[in-house]
């Protein structure tokens, strides 16, 4: 099946935020600079890892456009974009409600309470037919 | 009352709601697997189902078509459009117990997901537990045996104030 090209961005897209968030250090990041932009200095410091190493990962979270890198004079700040993981947010959103409205059925039908409004689903032909 | 969480660990997102439901768990897992029952209450709001097929088995295939209602398209022509179906195979069955299904919608193509059905009795009836793991789309499948923990909704909202 061919994907039309919005799609396809989309998947992409979301993608790369499951990737940067495949990581724990890269978790942490994220943690660490929902309160505020930091240095990468910052960023660094609580962990027994390299600047370039830190750097690697940062690489990974802008690709998923999870944060935004700007340099203000001599520091190299780092805030985060929270947009990315609204998508996924919106997949569980998603299902949450049709789940639910799911259960809810079948919770219904199997516990007597199917009302007769549910025969309103079918289609009109049908309806017509059961009518006696 | 549902809860979102992830699995520590996880290599996904995943969604779990669990509810009881006063009726044996036969019946519980008889409605998941016979269409013609299927077809009585599958649907989001809004929608019914016209067709469903089960071929409960591992392996095994299975469809759920949605359609709007007469009366949703009524209120609102625009939605005249909006059916789908979801299709997928089984991939682990224990009649009455346990039914795990791939899930493929047909308004989101290139999805990986996976939704396991549980059953336990309880006291008063059944407990169904739902358990949807989305594993992102196919080129990211392969690309990451590692999976991200911590709570999506408590991060997004903690962005979001």
């Amino acid at each position: 099946m061919v994907e039309s090209s919005n799609a396809a961005r989309q998947h992409a897209a979301l993608d790369a935020v499951f990737h940067a968030l495949a990581d724990s250090t890269r978790r942490a990041i994220l943690r660490d600079i929902t309160r505020r932009e930091m240095t990468v200095g910052e960023i660094a410091q609580p962990y027994s890892m390299s600047l370039a190493a830190v750097s690697k990962h940062l690489d990974v979270l802008e690709r998923a456009t999870l944060i935004r890198r700007e340099r203000r004079g001599a520091c190299r700040m780092v805030r985060l974009n929270p947009k990315p993981l609204q998508s996924a947010q919106q997949w569980l959103d998603f299902y949450e409600q049709f789940w639910n409205a799911n259960l809810d059925r079948l919770q219904d039908l199997l516990e007597g309470r199917m009302e007769p409004e549910a025969e309103s689903r079918k289609s009109p032909q049908h309806r017509h037919a059961r009518k006696d | 009352m549902p809860t979102l969480e992830t699995a520590p660990a996880a290599s996904n997102i995943m969604l779990t709601l669990t509810r009881v439901i006063r009726a044996p768990r036969a019946r519980v897992y008889e409605a998941w697997t016979d269409p013609e029952v299927i077809k009585q209450w599958f649907g989001p709001v809004g929608m019914y189902c016209p067709s469903a097929t089960s071929d409960a088995r591992v392996g095994g295939a299975y469809s759920l078509a949605a359609q709007p209602t007469p009366a949703a398209i009524a209120a609102d022509p625009a939605c005249a459009n909006r059916g789908g179906i979801a299709t997928g195979s089984y991939t682990r069955i224990v009649p009455n117990e346990l039914l795990e299904f791939t899930w493929k919608p047909s308004w989101n193509p290139g999805e990986q997901s996976l939704v396991t059905i549980s059953l336990r009795d309880v006291d008063g009836g059944t407990e169904i537990t739902l358990r949807h793991e989305n594993f992102g789309s196919e080129q990211s499948r392969n690309s990451h045996n590692q999976g991200w923990t911590g709570c999506l909704d408590k991060l997004a909202a903690a962005l979001e104030s």
